[in-house]
This record gives C-alpha cells, sequence and structure tokens, in this order.
C-alpha cells in the first residue's frame, strides 16, 4: 500500500518551487511541448509582456523533432532590463549566443512562446571531433571547475543528441517506455 | 571540556552589531559596490520603508481572477487564501514590514508610481513551472531604510490562470497545502527573499519543511527580521562571522548553518572572497556547519536557483564558487564530519553581540555526496506528508521514506543504495534504523524512526553520512504530542444574540493555548480564521465565522501551530454553508452594491470619501477598502452603520473612484466589476 503511495508522492509532490517548478520528466516535456528543435540561439530584443520583461532570442533552427518549426523562432525568457527597469526571475536560463542548443518550447494562449519550465527544456549540444554529439542540461554548463581543474558533475541529462532524438520520435509515436 | 572551551571561546565575542550593517543571514538578492572587494558592504534589494507609509506594503489581486477554478472553489476563496499568506508574513513581530490588502485592481489600468505587490493570473505560465514572481528594481542604489539599498519599486507574483492544469497536481484548490505554501514562498520572494537550504519555506521544494499551519521557519524570520528590522530587534540577537576557505581561496556561495540539536536552522551564504557573517541568530548555542551548495537540479539555471550577486553595473562577480566536503566548525579549524565531536565546541550566541572567527578550511570535493535530500511520511489515514510529524511514546517505529542526490546509486535501475550510506538522527530525541531502498522504479529510500517517549517537541535533524561526506537535513521530520486535527462535522448554529457561529466536531484541538501544551487550533474559513468562542459540553469547538453572504460556502480547515492540518487526515475539506437553514445577524441575501462619492479622487488632496452599501454589513474592524492601486493610501475605515462607511484617503495621483473595492470577510465587493464577486471568473 505505501509503495503504492511513495509512487504517487513522485507525481503528487515532485515539485520545486523556487519561481515554483514542477521537475517534468524528459517524456512530460516531449508531450507537452508544441515544438522541439535544435539550432544556434541569438538575442533579439527586449519588450514587456504585460507586465514582465521578457528577453527574446532568435533560435535559427537546423532540425525540428516536434512541431512546425523551421527557420527563425522568437522565444522569450522572463527577466530582463528595460527603459531602466531591471527584473530578475530565479531559475531564468540566460543563453549563449552562437551556442547549439536542443529546445523544448511551448507558446502559450496569448501566442507567447516560452522554454518548457523555464530551464527545464533547455539543452546544450556538445559537438567534438570524432565523437557524436551530446546533449546536456545547459545548467551543467555553469559550473565551475573544482580544485583539480575537471569539470564537476553530477546526474545530470547527458545522453547523446540521437538518443534524445530516439527518444521524441518514440513518445510521439506512442512508444515511450517511461 | 565544553564549558572551558566557550569560556575560552566567549573571548572572541565583541559588541558591534547594533552599528554595524555588513552582514545577514539566509540570502537576499545582492550587489556589491566594488567589483574586486572588498565585499564587506553588501547592498540588498528591498522595499525601501522610507517610501512606505506606515512601514507598510500593499498587495493588490488581479480583478480577472483565475479563469478556471478547481472543482468547489471560488474567487473569494483565492483572495482569502492569498490574504492568510500574506498574513503569514505581516506576523513576524520582528520585521517592521506590515502588509495591507489593497483590494483588487485591473492589469495595466494604472502606471504605479508608489512600491506594492501585485497578483495576477497569467496564460503565459509554461508547463514545469506553478508560479513564480518577479521584483523590478531601477538597480539604482539609494539611502533607503537601512543604509545603503537598491530599493524594489512593484513586485509581482503569478499564479496559473487555470486551476485545474497546473503541473503536477492538476486541480490546484486554494484551499490545499501546495497552493498555500507557494503564495506564502512567492510572497517572501516579493519582498527581497531568496532560496536557502534549510528546510524553510524559502527553500525550494526539494528540501521545504513548509506547512499551512507552520509555514514559517527559523530561518524565513530570521530573513525578513534582518532585512526590515524592527526597533532593537538587532539586539536581541546575535551574529556569527567568519570564513569558508579552500587552501588560501576564499569560496563564495558556501552555505553556512547554525543549528542546535533541539531547535530549527538558520543559514547565509558567503560573499565572494569566502567571509560570512550571519545575523538575526537567537541567543543560545550552536553548532555550525559549512556546505556547498547542491549541483544545480535539473530545472534549475544556478545551484538552488540562486540569483548571483553582480557588481553595481550588473556585470557577474568572479565567486570562486566550488563544492567541498560538508563539515562541522572545530576550534582548530581543522573541522569534523562527526556531530557527537561538534557538540564539544557549541557556537555561543549572545544578544546584541557578534561571535566571529567561526572558521573554516574545507577540503574539495567534485560535488556533495549527498544533496537535495526531502522526506515524507504518512498520516494515520496514509496521507503522504512532507517532513512528517512523528507523535512520541508510540510503541512501534514510523516509517520516513527520503528522495535525493546521492542516496542510491547512480545509473543503477535496481534501487541499490549507496555504498556506506548511513543515517542517524542527530541527538537523542530518536533513532533511526533499517535503512531499506524503495524497489524501483521509485528512487526513494526509507528508515524506520523511534521516537523516545522523553522526546521534545518540534524539529529534529537527520545526518546522512557516507564514507567521505555528510549531509544534515534540519528540519526533517518533527516530533509531536498528538496526531493531526481531525474534523468530523460542520454545524451552523446561532448564539443566544443571534449571530451566526459554527459548532465543529472533531478531534485534537487545542482552543486553550498552555493547557496542557502550547499548541494552538486555528479554525479557517476558506483561508480566513474564525474566532474560537470555546466549546460545548460535548467537546465541539464553538466558532465565529469570518462574515460572508448567505449562500456562500466555504471549505473548513483546522491547523495545530505543531504544523500538523485536518488536511493530513482528509485532503478534501468539509464546507460551511453560510446560511445553512438559520437565520443569522447580520445577515444579507441580495446581491450588495455601493454608492461612492466623490467621484474623483484629486492628487495630493486628503479626501474623505463617502461609501453607502445596499444588502451589505459592514464591521468595524473588518471591512477594508481598496482602490486597487498603491497610489491611494487608506488612513482609516470606520463604519458608520452595517451599511455605511468614511473612509479618509490621500491619494497620491488622480483617480476615479470607481475602481473601489470593499471586502468584509468573505465578501467581496468590486464596483467595477459589477459588486458581488462569487464566481471563478468575476467577468464572466
Amino acid at each position: 500500500m505505501r509503495r503504492l503511495l511513495i509512487t504517487g508522492l513522485l507525481a503528487a509532490l515532485g515539485t520545486l518551487p523556487g519561481s515554483t517548478l514542477r521537475q517534468l520528466s524528459l517524456d512530460d516535456m516531449i508531450r507537452q511541448s508544441t515544438m522541439i528543435v535544435r539550432g544556434t540561439v541569438l538575442p533579439a530584443n527586449i519588450v514587456y509582456h504585460g507586465s514582465v520583461i521578457f528577453s527574446h532570442y532568435t533560435i535559427q533552427v537546423t532540425e525540428t523533432y516536434k512541431g512546425p518549426g523551421s527557420g527563425q523562432i522568437d522565444f522569450g525568457v522572463p527577466g530582463g532590463n528595460l527603459n531602466g527597469a531591471i527584473q530578475r526571475v530565479a531559475g531564468a536560463p540566460v543563453l549563449s549566443a552562437g551556442q547549439d542548443y536542443v529546445l523544448f518550447l511551448w507558446t502559450s494562449k496569448t501566442g507567447l512562446t516560452q522554454i518548457i519550465g523555464l530551464s527545464q527544456g533547455l539543452f546544450s549540444v556538445i559537438s567534438a571531433p570524432g565523437a557524436a554529439p551530446l546533449v546536456v542540461r545547459a545548467a551543467a554548463l555553469e559550473r565551475t571547475l573544482n580544485s583539480a581543474g575537471q569539470p564537476v558533475s553530477d546526474n545530470d541529462i547527458r545522453m547523446p543528441l540521437s538518443a534524445l532524438k530516439a527518444e521524441i520520435a518514440n513518445v510521439l509515436s506512442g512508444q515511450s517506455t517511461e | 571540556m565544553k564549558r572551558s572551551w566557550i569560556v575560552r571561546w566567549a573571548v572572541l565575542v565583541f559588541a558591534c552589531l547594533a552599528l554595524n550593517t555588513n552582514g545577514w543571514g539566509y540570502y537576499f538578492y545582492v550587489l556589491y559596490n566594488a567589483s574586486n572587494g572588498p565585499f564587506n558592504q553588501p547592498v540588498v534589494e528591498k522595499f525601501d520603508l522610507n517610501s512606505l507609509v506606515n512601514n507598510t506594503v500593499p498587495f493588490f489581486i488581479s480583478d480577472a481572477g483565475p479563469a478556471v477554478l478547481a472543482p468547489g472553489d471560488s474567487f473569494p476563496a483565492i483572495i482569502g487564501e492569498i490574504r492568510g499568506a500574506a498574513a503569514v508574513w505581516d506576523s513576524v513581530s520582528t520585521s517592521q514590514l506590515r502588509f495591507a490588502y489593497g483590494g483588487l485592481f485591473t492589469v495595466g489600468a494604472a502606471s504605479e508610481t508608489s512600491p506594492g505587490i501585485d497578483i495576477e493570473f497569467s496564460d503565459d505560465i509554461p508547463p514545469g513551472l506553478i508560479a513564480y514572481t518577479v521584483h523590478e528594481v531601477t538597480g539604482n542604489m539609494s539611502l533607503g531604510s537601512g543604509g545603503l539599498i537598491v530599493p524594489i519599486v512593484r513586485s509581482r507574483i503569478y499564479l496559473p490562470n487555470d486551476l485545474t492544469q497546473v503541473a503536477t497536481y492538476g486541480d490546484f484548490p486554494s484551499y490545499s497545502e501546495p497552493f498555500f505554501v507557494t503564495l506564502v514562498h512567492e510572497f517572501g520572494h516579493s519582498l527581497g527573499l531568496q532560496h536557502t537550504l534549510t528546510s524553510s519555506v524559502m527553500a525550494t521544494l526539494y528540501t521545504s519543511a513548509a506547512s499551512k499551519a507552520a509555514p514559517l521557519g527559523a530561518d524565513d524570520i530570521a530573513g525578513v527580521s534582518v532585512l526590515y528590522p524592527a526597533a532593537k530587534y538587532l539586539g536581541t540577537v546575535g551574529s556569527i562571522s567568519g570564513h569558508v576557505m579552500l587552501g588560501s581561496t576564499g569560496l563564495g556561495l558556501a552555505s553556512v548553518v547554525a543549528f542546535s540539536i533541539t531547535s530549527p536552522a538558520i543559514s547565509t551564504l558567503t560573499n565572494p572572497d569566502g567571509s560570512y557573517r550571519m545575523d538575526g541568530v537567537p541567543p543560545g548555542q550552536y553548532i555550525v556547519y559549512a556546505h556547498p551548495l547542491p549541483p544545480a537540479l535539473y530545472g534549475e539555471s544556478t545551484p538552488d536557483n540562486i540569483i548571483y550577486p553582480t557588481d553595481v553595473n550588473g556585470n557577474p562577480l568572479g565567486l570562486n564558487y566550488n563544492a567541498f566536503a560538508t563539515e562541522f566548525f572545530t576550534p582548530t579549524y581543522a573541522g569534523t564530519s562527526d556531530p557527537a565531536v561538534a557538540e564539544n565546541y557549541p557556537i555561543n550566541v549572545l544578544p546584541g553581540l557578534l561571535t566571529s572567527g567561526v572558521e573554516f578550511h574545507v577540503n574539495s570535493r567534485p560535488f556533495q555526496a549527498v544533496y537535495a535530500v526531502r522526506t515524507y511520511g504518512f498520516s494515520p489515514t496514509n496521507v503522504p506528508v512532507t517532513s512528517p510529524p512523528l507523535t512520541k511514546g508510540l510503541a512501534t517505529p514510523s516509517p520516513v521514506a527520503a528522495t535525493g542526490g546521492g542516496l542510491l546509486e547512480a545509473n543503477n535501475p535496481n534501487n541499490v543504495i549507496t555504498p556506506g550510506l548511513s543515517i542517524s538522527v542527530l541527538g537523542t530525541a530518536a533513532t533511526a534504523s533499517n535503512l531499506r531502498a524503495y524497489a524501483p522504479p521509485t528512487p526513494y529510500i526509507a528508515v524506520d524512526v523511534q521516537v523516545n517517549a522523553t522526546a521534545g517537541e518540534g524539529p529534529k535533524h537527520l545526518l546522512f553520512a557516507t564514507p567521505d561526506d555528510i549531509y544534515v537535513l534540519p528540519a526533517a521530520f518533527s516530533v509531536v504530542v498528538s496526531g493531526p486535527p481531525s474534523i468530523t462535522s460542520v454545524t451552523p448554529s446561532l448564539d443566544a444574540n443571534g449571530n451566526r457561529i459554527v459548532l465543529i466536531a472533531g478531534s485534537n484541538f487545542f482552543p486553550n493555548p498552555g493547557t496542557p501544551t502550547a499548541i494552538a487550533t486555528t479554525i479557517l474559513f476558506d483561508g480566513l480564521p474564525g474566532v474560537i468562542g470555546g466549546t460545548t459540553k460535548s467537546g465541539q469547538l464553538i466558532v465565529t465565522p469570518p462574515p460572508g453572504q448567505n449562500g456562500y460556502t466555504a471549505t473548513v480547515e483546522a491547523l495545530n501551530s505543531d504544523g500538523q492540518s485536518s488536511l493530513f487526515l482528509d485532503p478534501i475539506p468539509p464546507t460551511f454553508s453560510y446560511g445553512g437553514g438559520v437565520s443569522a445577524t447580520p445577515s444579507a441575501t441580495a446581491l450588495p452594491s455601493l454608492t461612492v462619492t466623490p467621484e474623483l479622487l484629486v492628487a495630493g488632496s486628503p479626501t474623505t470619501v463617502d461609501i453607502v452599501g445596499v444588502n451589505t454589513f459592514f464591521i468595524a474592524g473588518q471591512t477594508l477598502v481598496g482602490f486597487g492601486t498603491s497610489d491611494v493610501v487608506v488612513n482609516q475605515v470606520t463604519v458608520l452603520s452595517s451599511n455605511h462607511l468614511s473612509v479618509q484617503v490621500t491619494p497620491n495621483v488622480t483617480v476615479a473612484t470607481s475602481g473601489i473595492n470593499v471586502t468584509t470577510g468573505l465578501e467581496v465587493i468590486s464596483q467595477a466589476l459589477g459588486n458581488q464577486i462569487t464566481t471563478a471568473n468575476p467577468k464572466q
């Protein structure tokens, strides 16, 4: 009985408020995103949506895994500096211009496109000569080196891009085992 | 040995706190005057009390309300819970910041010139996010209350517009534990508090022990009190200072925690040069330890989603952030992972004094062996409860489940406990045994906790030890003397004067704090407290509910100050229908309306506003008037009769009074929206 309950806990209580975040599984993100695309990012503009400043970026799409995404797509991240006002949102990522990303995007009823779960739907693509590209949760890149000069690591999502693409395809075709 | 060491250590204590403003506890939004140090003058973002009337920050709720509510919910209930969450912070007597409900407002209708907090409902909250807070500053430092600050000009809390499609929860009713705790958490952000790691409401939910019945931890109280200290507060608490060093390098953003075996934890983060100063520490003896921030967890953009300090131009600072092995303080600065050793070297904190020289020289690790742990238990009806309350004196131990980084072997689908991991209770209040893993795929472990019959009540801490690191989870569970309150029936009635009362039957009620325990019971009606007037011969609570319109239905919850709630037994609360077959005084059945004069408030002209209501029941002390903007200060509300108000206001801008709204208990009257508000979407 309690095993069942504890399983329920994962669904009922596995949340991360902060900006109050809920941890999405990879399959959640695949299902709930409106677009999943790969591409390089450039900063665009900073505008208000209602009372919130959003820093907008443009992603030059190189691959589309879900949805209609192609060409250039505009999306916003809450927070930014505009007309002397500074707004900051805990958990909102800062994207690096020119970086290769996989983005899980979601478009709201109002037409605003954002990354799912602030940072949760943001993956950096790491390409090394002679090696298959990896996708890594972006936050892992923001950590520092340890005293030995080695990157700090933990249980981040880090998988071959091909595996991520396969998982996306499986979920979208209803074959996911998660 | 302990006593002699305290005497020796006492020589390092010196008086300097009262006039010293270069420290803090917890974590604020911080910038520094200099990019390269020294870092002893942090500048924090906060409301400038000098720009607030009577140190009071008004908060406003979008009149659009949520477009879709959970079944049975109502907009007045949402308003009641939001007011309740604000009241949590308002109740901190050691902070001089007060809160005032300014009523409903229309998003975008006014360009505010005075500080305030807005609560809005948004369709733009993406999946994976339940709520968030934006506080807006100009970036300009100014000499405000407490010295040089960056004033918050506006804070905005965003909640989902559809409360039936909320991440994780689906339906997100306003009476629920997570709805309320989320609100309290977001209000904390709106004031200038960042995340901490000491199981307080400002922790991320990874480690939060907050509950609706006891939302604030010691760390939260110290945080808001240091940010907005009440008169003489700083003279009643002490401070601890020192450094966290890795070799000769100071580590930034290291977390330093002070706690005792029998009291909750307070923490702070180090400055970029590794120095720290923790203010607002209640007098007493503390064990102090230093630990790194956990790795940025999945979904976090930085460790603990901390917004890093910057220089005055907003440029990032070199933080020297690095992971290290957690250690307790010892006077040789060698540190120890043994809490029994650490107990021999308590830090003695005295009121108004700084205890300096609490230094750490830590050893590097790639990352913490164990981090971001959260515990769960089960109520008598098997409802899962975080940071569970465990009743002392039980014959059998209680299972406590835990999830977090490092508890199970990484990349092993078979749920194998991390080799060498042990879990113990700090102190003698309880013992933990039978460490085990849940069966896959559930990534949980569990231990059985036996609470000693003589254990003191309150939060207890767990120590997770691996062969080369330790992790302390403050307030991993709490010791209580009884189970959660239970409501078995809610019966409308009248007192001898014909006033509406409610008879509430159940168990584990404590209507008279101090007899025999200090526990106090509160009965909430849609988030607003009723007044407990006594008990019947059969033990039912006699409660006067907050005012409400006949026909209105409110949820009823019992909260005990030991952190337990009737929702622990039944997550769906009973309801109370105003009217309910009895005719009470005051009472009104038809829809209310207002006539307000004058129609215009002129900037700079203190004005008396006359309000005549129809089908209203204004009550002195309970009727609140707002104009939906922080630029109209309501100085006084005088109830002339049940349908007549006189309100003294000072407008900073010229506004029409048509935006007025009047709230009496659970009755919300908005002239702009067509008066009585009872539905999910008042515009419908």
